[in-house]
Protein backbone atom coordinates (compact mmCIF):
# COMPACT_ATOMS: atom_id res chain seq x y z
CA UNK A 1 0.00 0.00 0.00
CA UNK A 2 1.46 3.44 -0.44
CA UNK A 3 2.64 5.04 2.68
CA UNK A 4 1.04 8.59 1.81
CA UNK A 5 -1.93 9.29 3.71
CA UNK A 6 -5.14 9.72 1.81
CA UNK A 7 -7.07 13.59 1.22
CA UNK A 8 -9.36 14.15 4.00
CA UNK A 9 -12.60 11.48 3.20
CA UNK A 10 -15.91 12.96 4.05
CA UNK A 11 -18.30 10.10 4.47
CA UNK A 12 -22.10 9.56 4.71
CA UNK A 13 -24.39 7.13 5.06
CA UNK A 14 -28.10 5.85 4.86
CA UNK A 15 -30.52 3.13 5.26
CA UNK A 16 -31.67 1.58 1.57
CA UNK A 17 -31.42 -1.49 -0.27
CA UNK A 18 -32.55 -3.31 3.08
CA UNK A 19 -29.27 -2.56 4.84
CA UNK A 20 -26.69 0.09 5.83
CA UNK A 21 -25.18 1.89 2.25
CA UNK A 22 -21.89 4.61 3.20
CA UNK A 23 -20.03 6.22 0.70
CA UNK A 24 -17.29 7.92 0.89
CA UNK A 25 -14.69 10.39 -1.22
CA UNK A 26 -12.00 11.75 -1.07
CA UNK A 27 -10.15 14.82 -3.21
CA UNK A 28 -13.04 16.91 -3.73
CA UNK A 29 -14.15 20.37 -1.70
CA UNK A 30 -16.77 19.27 1.20
CA UNK A 31 -19.77 20.97 -0.96
CA UNK A 32 -18.71 19.01 -4.28
CA UNK A 33 -18.18 15.75 -2.13
CA UNK A 34 -21.59 16.50 -0.92
CA UNK A 35 -23.23 16.87 -4.32
CA UNK A 36 -21.24 13.48 -5.11
CA UNK A 37 -22.63 11.16 -2.43
CA UNK A 38 -26.24 12.87 -2.92
CA UNK A 39 -25.94 11.58 -6.07
CA UNK A 40 -24.89 7.86 -5.16
CA UNK A 41 -27.61 7.68 -3.18
CA UNK A 42 -30.13 9.13 -5.60
CA UNK A 43 -28.52 5.57 -8.12
CA UNK A 44 -29.11 3.51 -5.07
CA UNK A 45 -32.95 4.90 -3.93
CA UNK A 46 -33.32 4.15 -8.12
CA UNK A 47 -32.46 0.79 -7.99
CA UNK A 48 -34.05 0.18 -4.50
CA UNK A 49 -37.71 1.46 -6.08
CA UNK A 50 -37.46 -0.94 -9.45
CA UNK A 51 -36.15 -4.02 -7.98
CA UNK A 52 -37.77 -4.67 -4.66
CA UNK A 53 -39.58 -7.40 -4.38
CA UNK A 54 -41.43 -6.59 -1.32
CA UNK A 55 -42.65 -3.27 -2.58
CA UNK A 56 -45.66 -4.52 -4.97
CA UNK A 57 -45.68 -0.97 -6.72
CA UNK A 58 -41.78 -1.83 -8.21
CA UNK A 59 -41.04 -2.83 -11.81
CA UNK A 60 -39.75 -6.20 -10.65
CA UNK A 61 -43.31 -6.95 -8.88
CA UNK A 62 -44.83 -5.91 -12.36
CA UNK A 63 -42.81 -8.66 -14.01
CA UNK A 64 -43.98 -11.15 -11.71
CA UNK A 65 -47.88 -10.15 -11.83
CA UNK A 66 -47.64 -9.39 -15.96
CA UNK A 67 -44.35 -10.56 -17.95
CA UNK A 68 -45.57 -14.16 -18.32
CA UNK A 69 -48.51 -12.68 -20.46
CA UNK A 70 -46.18 -10.95 -22.69
CA UNK A 71 -43.88 -8.36 -23.16
CA UNK A 72 -43.37 -5.29 -20.26
CA UNK A 73 -41.25 -2.35 -20.65
CA UNK A 74 -38.84 -1.63 -18.24
CA UNK A 75 -36.39 1.15 -17.33
CA UNK A 76 -33.19 0.62 -19.08
CA UNK A 77 -31.58 -0.29 -15.15
CA UNK A 78 -33.74 -2.81 -14.87
CA UNK A 79 -33.45 -4.47 -18.00
CA UNK A 80 -29.45 -4.16 -17.41
CA UNK A 81 -29.57 -5.73 -14.02
CA UNK A 82 -31.68 -8.45 -15.58
CA UNK A 83 -29.45 -8.84 -18.59
CA UNK A 84 -25.94 -8.91 -15.77
CA UNK A 85 -28.16 -11.46 -13.89
CA UNK A 86 -29.05 -13.66 -16.94
CA UNK A 87 -25.15 -13.41 -17.76
CA UNK A 88 -24.48 -14.96 -14.90
CA UNK A 89 -27.04 -17.53 -14.59
CA UNK A 90 -25.57 -18.97 -18.44
CA UNK A 91 -21.69 -18.66 -16.98
CA UNK A 92 -22.60 -20.66 -13.98
CA UNK A 93 -24.53 -23.14 -15.61
CA UNK A 94 -27.95 -22.04 -13.43
CA UNK A 95 -25.74 -22.90 -10.10
CA UNK A 96 -26.51 -18.73 -9.96
CA UNK A 97 -30.55 -18.79 -10.95
CA UNK A 98 -32.33 -15.49 -10.34
CA UNK A 99 -35.44 -17.59 -10.46
CA UNK A 100 -35.42 -19.46 -7.54
CA UNK A 101 -38.33 -16.88 -6.05
CA UNK A 102 -41.03 -19.61 -6.38
CA UNK A 103 -38.68 -21.95 -4.15
CA UNK A 104 -38.13 -18.99 -1.67
CA UNK A 105 -41.77 -18.27 -1.18
CA UNK A 106 -42.31 -21.33 -0.07
CA UNK A 107 -39.56 -21.80 1.98
CA UNK A 108 -41.32 -18.58 3.43
CA UNK A 109 -38.44 -16.38 3.10
CA UNK A 110 -40.25 -14.02 0.95
CA UNK A 111 -43.81 -13.24 0.79
CA UNK A 112 -46.13 -13.96 -2.01
CA UNK A 113 -46.63 -11.08 -4.89
CA UNK A 114 -50.48 -10.33 -4.48
CA UNK A 115 -52.13 -10.85 -8.27
CA UNK A 116 -49.50 -12.81 -9.65
CA UNK A 117 -49.99 -16.00 -11.76
CA UNK A 118 -49.15 -19.06 -10.00
CA UNK A 119 -45.33 -19.78 -10.85
CA UNK A 120 -44.34 -22.98 -12.73
CA UNK A 121 -42.01 -25.45 -10.49
CA UNK A 122 -40.37 -26.25 -13.77
CA UNK A 123 -39.30 -22.27 -14.33
CA UNK A 124 -35.78 -21.46 -14.66
CA UNK A 125 -33.43 -18.79 -15.65
CA UNK A 126 -33.92 -19.61 -19.27
CA UNK A 127 -37.67 -18.85 -19.50
CA UNK A 128 -36.62 -15.12 -18.61
CA UNK A 129 -36.90 -13.68 -22.41
CA UNK A 130 -35.29 -9.61 -22.97
CA UNK A 131 -35.97 -7.39 -26.00
CA UNK A 132 -33.23 -5.19 -26.32
CA UNK A 133 -34.71 -3.46 -29.38
CA UNK A 134 -38.14 -2.57 -27.50
CA UNK A 135 -36.31 -2.56 -23.92
CA UNK A 136 -39.21 -4.98 -22.79
CA UNK A 137 -38.81 -8.03 -20.44
CA UNK A 138 -41.34 -11.23 -21.16
CA UNK A 139 -41.52 -14.73 -19.12
CA UNK A 140 -41.76 -17.92 -21.19
CA UNK A 141 -43.83 -19.40 -18.20
CA UNK A 142 -45.18 -18.06 -14.83
CA UNK A 143 -42.23 -17.51 -12.74
CA UNK A 144 -40.82 -15.18 -9.35
CA UNK A 145 -37.98 -13.22 -10.92
CA UNK A 146 -35.77 -12.46 -7.77
CA UNK A 147 -32.94 -9.94 -8.22
CA UNK A 148 -31.67 -9.42 -4.59
CA UNK A 149 -28.74 -12.04 -5.68
CA UNK A 150 -26.96 -9.20 -7.70
CA UNK A 151 -29.05 -5.96 -7.42
CA UNK A 152 -26.98 -4.36 -4.57
CA UNK A 153 -24.19 -4.95 -6.27
CA UNK A 154 -25.11 -3.48 -9.27
CA UNK A 155 -26.28 -0.46 -7.31
CA UNK A 156 -22.97 0.05 -5.55
CA UNK A 157 -21.42 -0.22 -9.01
CA UNK A 158 -23.92 2.67 -10.30
CA UNK A 159 -23.21 5.01 -6.87
CA UNK A 160 -19.22 4.23 -7.99
CA UNK A 161 -20.05 5.64 -11.47
CA UNK A 162 -22.14 8.65 -9.78
CA UNK A 163 -19.40 9.45 -7.56
CA UNK A 164 -17.31 9.35 -10.51
CA UNK A 165 -19.12 11.52 -12.81
CA UNK A 166 -19.36 14.14 -10.12
CA UNK A 167 -15.55 14.28 -9.94
CA UNK A 168 -14.26 12.12 -7.16
CA UNK A 169 -10.83 10.22 -7.76
CA UNK A 170 -11.00 8.52 -4.51
CA UNK A 171 -14.26 6.69 -3.09
CA UNK A 172 -15.89 3.87 -1.51
CA UNK A 173 -19.10 2.38 -1.35
CA UNK A 174 -20.35 -0.41 1.19
CA UNK A 175 -23.45 -1.65 0.80
CA UNK A 176 -24.17 -3.53 3.89
CA UNK A 177 -20.73 -5.64 2.97
CA UNK A 178 -21.27 -5.60 -0.76
CA UNK A 179 -18.30 -2.72 -1.42
CA UNK A 180 -15.93 -1.35 -4.01
CA UNK A 181 -13.44 1.22 -3.93
CA UNK A 182 -11.11 3.31 -6.38
CA UNK A 183 -8.50 5.11 -6.26
CA UNK A 184 -6.80 4.52 -3.14
CA UNK A 185 -6.77 0.49 -1.79
CA UNK A 186 -8.94 -0.67 1.34
CA UNK A 187 -7.96 -3.14 3.91
CA UNK A 188 -11.11 -4.79 5.07
CA UNK A 189 -12.23 -6.65 8.04
CA UNK A 190 -14.19 -10.29 6.82
CA UNK A 191 -16.87 -11.41 9.65
CA UNK A 192 -16.66 -15.02 9.24
CA UNK A 193 -18.56 -15.62 11.89
CA UNK A 194 -15.94 -17.88 13.38
CA UNK A 195 -14.62 -17.27 16.70
CA UNK A 196 -11.11 -15.98 16.49
CA UNK A 197 -8.13 -17.93 17.34
CA UNK A 198 -5.16 -15.98 16.97
CA UNK A 199 -5.78 -14.16 13.68
CA UNK A 200 -8.26 -11.62 11.79
CA UNK A 201 -8.43 -11.89 8.25
CA UNK A 202 -8.33 -8.40 6.27
CA UNK A 203 -8.58 -8.20 2.77
CA UNK A 204 -6.46 -5.91 0.95
CA UNK A 205 -8.77 -4.01 -2.08
CA UNK A 206 -7.62 -1.66 -4.94
CA UNK A 207 -9.41 -0.44 -7.67
CA UNK A 208 -12.28 -3.61 -7.43
CA UNK A 209 -15.12 -4.84 -5.12
CA UNK A 210 -15.98 -7.28 -2.68
CA UNK A 211 -18.79 -9.22 -1.32
CA UNK A 212 -18.94 -11.58 1.22
CA UNK A 213 -21.94 -14.70 1.71
CA UNK A 214 -22.26 -17.20 4.32
CA UNK A 215 -21.62 -17.46 7.75
CA UNK A 216 -19.67 -20.10 10.34
CA UNK A 217 -21.33 -18.79 13.14
CA UNK A 218 -24.08 -20.84 14.45
CA UNK A 219 -25.93 -17.70 15.70
CA UNK A 220 -26.30 -13.87 13.71
CA UNK A 221 -28.16 -14.58 10.30
CA UNK A 222 -30.57 -11.66 10.22
CA UNK A 223 -33.33 -11.67 7.89
CA UNK A 224 -31.78 -10.78 4.45
CA UNK A 225 -29.96 -13.27 4.86
CA UNK A 226 -31.82 -16.19 3.56
CA UNK A 227 -33.18 -13.51 1.05
CA UNK A 228 -29.36 -13.13 0.07
CA UNK A 229 -28.89 -16.53 -0.87
CA UNK A 230 -31.68 -16.71 -3.02
CA UNK A 231 -29.77 -16.66 -5.78
CA UNK A 232 -28.41 -19.67 -5.75
CA UNK A 233 -30.42 -23.05 -7.15
CA UNK A 234 -28.39 -25.55 -4.98
CA UNK A 235 -28.60 -25.51 -1.60
CA UNK A 236 -25.58 -23.42 -0.08
CA UNK A 237 -23.17 -25.43 2.08
CA UNK A 238 -22.89 -25.02 5.57
CA UNK A 239 -20.30 -23.84 7.96
CA UNK A 240 -18.51 -22.20 4.80
CA UNK A 241 -17.58 -18.46 4.72
CA UNK A 242 -17.26 -16.86 0.98
CA UNK A 243 -15.86 -13.70 -0.20
CA UNK A 244 -15.40 -12.98 -3.84
CA UNK A 245 -13.13 -9.64 -4.92
CA UNK A 246 -13.99 -8.88 -8.79
CA UNK A 247 -13.53 -5.84 -10.71
CA UNK A 248 -17.37 -5.23 -10.46
CA UNK A 249 -19.51 -5.17 -7.52
CA UNK A 250 -22.71 -7.12 -9.24
CA UNK A 251 -20.19 -10.00 -10.44
CA UNK A 252 -18.89 -10.12 -6.61
CA UNK A 253 -21.90 -10.19 -5.22
CA UNK A 254 -23.59 -13.10 -7.75
CA UNK A 255 -20.21 -14.74 -7.60
CA UNK A 256 -20.53 -15.44 -3.88
CA UNK A 257 -23.52 -17.33 -4.40
CA UNK A 258 -21.97 -19.62 -7.37
CA UNK A 259 -19.01 -20.27 -5.03
CA UNK A 260 -21.13 -21.26 -2.22
CA UNK A 261 -23.01 -23.77 -4.40
CA UNK A 262 -19.89 -25.21 -6.23
CA UNK A 263 -16.81 -24.20 -4.43
CA UNK A 264 -13.41 -24.71 -5.70
CA UNK A 265 -16.08 -25.97 -9.20
CA UNK A 266 -16.36 -22.72 -9.79
CA UNK A 267 -12.70 -21.45 -10.52
CA UNK A 268 -13.14 -21.14 -14.24
CA UNK A 269 -16.49 -19.28 -13.78
CA UNK A 270 -14.57 -17.05 -11.25
CA UNK A 271 -11.80 -16.49 -13.59
CA UNK A 272 -14.74 -15.70 -16.55
CA UNK A 273 -15.53 -12.63 -14.77
CA UNK A 274 -11.71 -11.73 -13.45
CA UNK A 275 -12.82 -12.41 -10.01
CA UNK A 276 -10.97 -14.75 -7.05
CA UNK A 277 -12.51 -15.96 -3.97
CA UNK A 278 -11.35 -16.81 -0.27
CA UNK A 279 -13.03 -19.50 1.14
CA UNK A 280 -12.57 -20.01 5.11
CA UNK A 281 -14.43 -23.98 5.96
CA UNK A 282 -13.48 -24.61 9.62
CA UNK A 283 -11.72 -28.26 8.41
CA UNK A 284 -9.59 -26.60 5.39
CA UNK A 285 -9.11 -23.53 6.65
CA UNK A 286 -8.73 -20.95 4.01
CA UNK A 287 -8.30 -21.26 0.32
CA UNK A 288 -8.17 -19.31 -2.74
CA UNK A 289 -9.27 -19.63 -6.30
CA UNK A 290 -10.38 -17.91 -9.45
CA UNK A 291 -8.51 -15.49 -11.32
CA UNK A 292 -5.31 -13.63 -10.53
CA UNK A 293 -5.16 -11.78 -7.44
CA UNK B 1 -8.63 -4.98 -9.62
CA UNK B 2 -6.01 -6.65 -6.71
CA UNK B 3 -7.39 -8.11 -3.76
CA UNK B 4 -4.67 -10.33 -1.13
CA UNK B 5 -5.86 -11.82 1.70
CA UNK B 6 -4.23 -10.66 5.23
CA UNK B 7 -4.41 -12.57 8.02
CA UNK B 8 -3.31 -9.67 10.67
CA UNK B 9 -2.38 -11.29 14.07
CA UNK B 10 -4.74 -9.89 17.23
CA UNK B 11 -2.05 -8.59 18.93
CA UNK B 12 -1.20 -6.02 16.04
CA UNK B 13 -3.92 -3.83 17.72
CA UNK B 14 -3.54 -1.00 15.06
CA UNK B 15 -4.37 -3.42 12.17
CA UNK B 16 -7.30 -5.10 13.85
CA UNK B 17 -10.96 -3.58 14.02
CA UNK B 18 -11.39 -3.72 17.55
CA UNK B 19 -14.78 -5.55 19.45
CA UNK B 20 -17.17 -2.82 18.03
CA UNK B 21 -16.93 -0.67 14.88
CA UNK B 22 -17.68 2.96 15.41
CA UNK B 23 -18.20 5.77 12.55
CA UNK B 24 -19.78 9.17 13.05
CA UNK B 25 -20.77 10.14 10.05
CA UNK B 26 -22.42 13.27 10.61
CA UNK B 27 -22.62 15.62 13.62
CA UNK B 28 -26.15 16.65 14.47
CA UNK B 29 -25.58 20.45 13.26
CA UNK B 30 -23.67 18.69 9.77
CA UNK B 31 -27.06 16.92 9.68
CA UNK B 32 -28.96 20.11 9.87
CA UNK B 33 -27.14 22.29 7.34
CA UNK B 34 -27.15 18.88 4.66
CA UNK B 35 -30.44 18.11 5.27
CA UNK B 36 -32.69 21.39 6.08
CA UNK B 37 -30.49 24.14 3.64
CA UNK B 38 -31.23 27.07 4.09
CA UNK B 39 -33.90 26.88 6.78
CA UNK B 40 -33.61 28.38 10.57
CA UNK B 41 -34.52 25.74 13.01
CA UNK B 42 -35.59 26.19 16.48
CA UNK B 43 -35.06 23.33 19.10
CA UNK B 44 -38.24 22.17 20.24
CA UNK B 45 -36.96 18.96 22.78
CA UNK B 46 -40.14 17.06 24.35
CA UNK B 47 -40.74 14.90 26.59
CA UNK B 48 -43.41 12.35 25.85
CA UNK B 49 -46.35 11.88 28.05
CA UNK B 50 -47.03 7.92 29.34
CA UNK B 51 -50.30 8.00 27.21
CA UNK B 52 -48.34 9.38 23.98
CA UNK B 53 -45.71 6.73 24.68
CA UNK B 54 -49.04 3.96 24.42
CA UNK B 55 -50.74 5.92 21.78
CA UNK B 56 -47.10 5.45 19.73
CA UNK B 57 -46.42 1.99 20.46
CA UNK B 58 -49.91 1.37 19.78
CA UNK B 59 -49.46 3.27 16.27
CA UNK B 60 -46.37 1.91 15.20
CA UNK B 61 -46.07 -1.39 16.54
CA UNK B 62 -42.54 -0.01 18.11
CA UNK B 63 -41.27 -0.07 21.23
CA UNK B 64 -40.12 3.23 22.57
CA UNK B 65 -36.75 3.95 24.49
CA UNK B 66 -37.24 6.85 25.48
CA UNK B 67 -39.55 9.87 26.63
CA UNK B 68 -37.04 12.51 25.47
CA UNK B 69 -37.77 13.51 21.47
CA UNK B 70 -35.16 15.83 20.30
CA UNK B 71 -36.88 17.55 17.67
CA UNK B 72 -36.17 20.82 15.91
CA UNK B 73 -38.87 23.07 14.09
CA UNK B 74 -37.95 24.16 10.92
CA UNK B 75 -38.69 27.82 9.67
CA UNK B 76 -40.92 26.20 6.35
CA UNK B 77 -43.01 24.57 9.17
CA UNK B 78 -41.10 21.00 8.49
CA UNK B 79 -39.43 19.05 11.35
CA UNK B 80 -35.91 17.90 12.12
CA UNK B 81 -35.52 15.00 14.57
CA UNK B 82 -32.49 12.93 15.81
CA UNK B 83 -33.43 9.59 17.58
CA UNK B 84 -31.81 6.07 18.55
CA UNK B 85 -32.10 2.67 17.61
CA UNK B 86 -30.53 -0.45 19.16
CA UNK B 87 -30.03 -3.83 16.73
CA UNK B 88 -28.79 -6.84 17.43
CA UNK B 89 -25.12 -6.17 17.07
CA UNK B 90 -25.57 -2.62 16.31
CA UNK B 91 -26.28 0.88 18.27
CA UNK B 92 -27.38 3.87 15.72
CA UNK B 93 -28.22 7.17 15.75
CA UNK B 94 -30.19 8.56 12.90
CA UNK B 95 -31.61 11.98 12.08
CA UNK B 96 -35.15 12.59 9.91
CA UNK B 97 -36.24 15.27 8.32
CA UNK B 98 -39.91 15.98 7.40
CA UNK B 99 -41.95 18.45 5.28
CA UNK B 100 -44.54 20.65 6.37
CA UNK B 101 -46.83 18.02 5.58
CA UNK B 102 -45.04 15.60 7.84
CA UNK B 103 -43.88 13.51 4.68
CA UNK B 104 -40.31 12.20 4.58
CA UNK B 105 -37.74 14.13 2.89
CA UNK B 106 -34.69 12.38 4.27
CA UNK B 107 -33.03 10.01 6.61
CA UNK B 108 -29.47 9.89 7.30
CA UNK B 109 -27.33 8.03 9.54
CA UNK B 110 -25.06 9.97 12.11
CA UNK B 111 -23.39 7.51 14.53
CA UNK B 112 -23.28 3.62 13.58
CA UNK B 113 -21.61 1.61 16.20
CA UNK B 114 -21.87 -2.77 15.60
CA UNK B 115 -20.27 -5.34 17.43
CA UNK B 116 -18.93 -8.14 15.90
CA UNK B 117 -21.38 -10.72 17.17
CA UNK B 118 -20.05 -14.01 18.13
CA UNK B 119 -16.57 -12.71 18.16
CA UNK B 120 -17.43 -10.70 20.94
CA UNK B 121 -18.12 -13.76 23.17
CA UNK B 122 -14.93 -15.54 22.80
CA UNK B 123 -12.95 -14.67 26.14
CA UNK B 124 -9.52 -14.78 23.92
CA UNK B 125 -11.13 -12.11 21.63
CA UNK B 126 -12.32 -9.92 24.43
CA UNK B 127 -9.13 -10.40 26.29
CA UNK B 128 -7.32 -8.62 23.69
CA UNK B 129 -9.67 -5.26 25.00
CA UNK B 130 -8.94 -5.63 28.75
CA UNK B 131 -8.02 -2.14 30.25
CA UNK B 132 -9.70 -0.26 27.44
CA UNK B 133 -13.03 -0.24 28.09
CA UNK B 134 -12.53 2.83 31.03
CA UNK B 135 -11.03 6.17 29.65
CA UNK B 136 -9.97 4.64 25.99
CA UNK B 137 -13.07 4.13 24.39
CA UNK B 138 -12.96 0.92 21.91
CA UNK B 139 -12.23 3.04 18.41
CA UNK B 140 -11.74 1.64 15.13
CA UNK B 141 -8.98 4.03 13.94
CA UNK B 142 -6.41 3.72 10.89
CA UNK B 143 -7.13 1.70 8.30
CA UNK B 144 -9.76 -0.80 8.89
CA UNK B 145 -13.12 1.04 8.25
CA UNK B 146 -15.18 -1.53 6.49
CA UNK B 147 -16.33 -4.96 7.12
CA UNK B 148 -17.74 -7.65 4.74
CA UNK B 149 -19.78 -10.56 5.87
CA UNK B 150 -23.34 -11.83 7.01
CA UNK B 151 -25.21 -8.43 5.97
CA UNK B 152 -26.71 -6.69 9.09
CA UNK B 153 -30.54 -5.50 8.51
CA UNK B 154 -31.72 -1.81 8.63
CA UNK B 155 -34.96 -3.08 9.94
CA UNK B 156 -34.55 -1.40 12.75
CA UNK B 157 -33.86 1.76 11.46
CA UNK B 158 -37.06 1.81 9.26
CA UNK B 159 -38.93 0.40 12.44
CA UNK B 160 -37.14 3.83 14.26
CA UNK B 161 -39.00 5.64 11.03
CA UNK B 162 -41.82 4.26 11.31
CA UNK B 163 -42.13 5.21 15.24
CA UNK B 164 -40.91 8.71 14.84
CA UNK B 165 -43.69 9.23 12.17
CA UNK B 166 -46.55 8.07 14.81
CA UNK B 167 -44.44 10.53 16.91
CA UNK B 168 -45.42 13.61 14.46
CA UNK B 169 -49.02 12.30 13.83
CA UNK B 170 -49.48 12.19 17.81
CA UNK B 171 -47.62 14.51 19.41
CA UNK B 172 -46.21 17.41 16.71
CA UNK B 173 -49.13 17.64 13.72
CA UNK B 174 -51.30 20.88 13.88
CA UNK B 175 -53.78 18.33 14.38
CA UNK B 176 -52.44 16.25 17.69
CA UNK B 177 -54.00 17.34 20.64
Amino acid sequence: MPSCSPPARLERARPLLGTRVAVSVGGLASAAAHRAIDAAFGEVARIHALMSFHDSASELSRLNRSAAEGPVAVDPLTFETIDKALRLAAASDGAFDPTVGAAVIRAGALPEPAGAPRADPAADWRDVQLHPAAGTVSFTRPLRLDLCGIAKGFAVDRAVSALQEAGAVIGLVNAGGDLRVFGAPERIALRTGAELDDVAPLLELADGAAASSGDLGAAGEDPPMAVHLAGARSRRRRGRFTCVAAPECVWADGLTKVVLARGARSAATLRAFGARAYVLSPDRGWRSYGAAA
Amino acid sequence: MKSKLLLAPLAALSLVPAAAQAVTYLSTAQAQALMCPGLALRQDFRTLTSEQVAAIQRDSGVNVLTKDLKVWRASNGGWFIVDEVVGKHEFITFALALDASGAVRDVEILDYRESYGDQVRNPAWRAQFTGKRHGAPLKLTGDIKNISGATLSSKHITDGVRRLLATYAIVLAPSAA
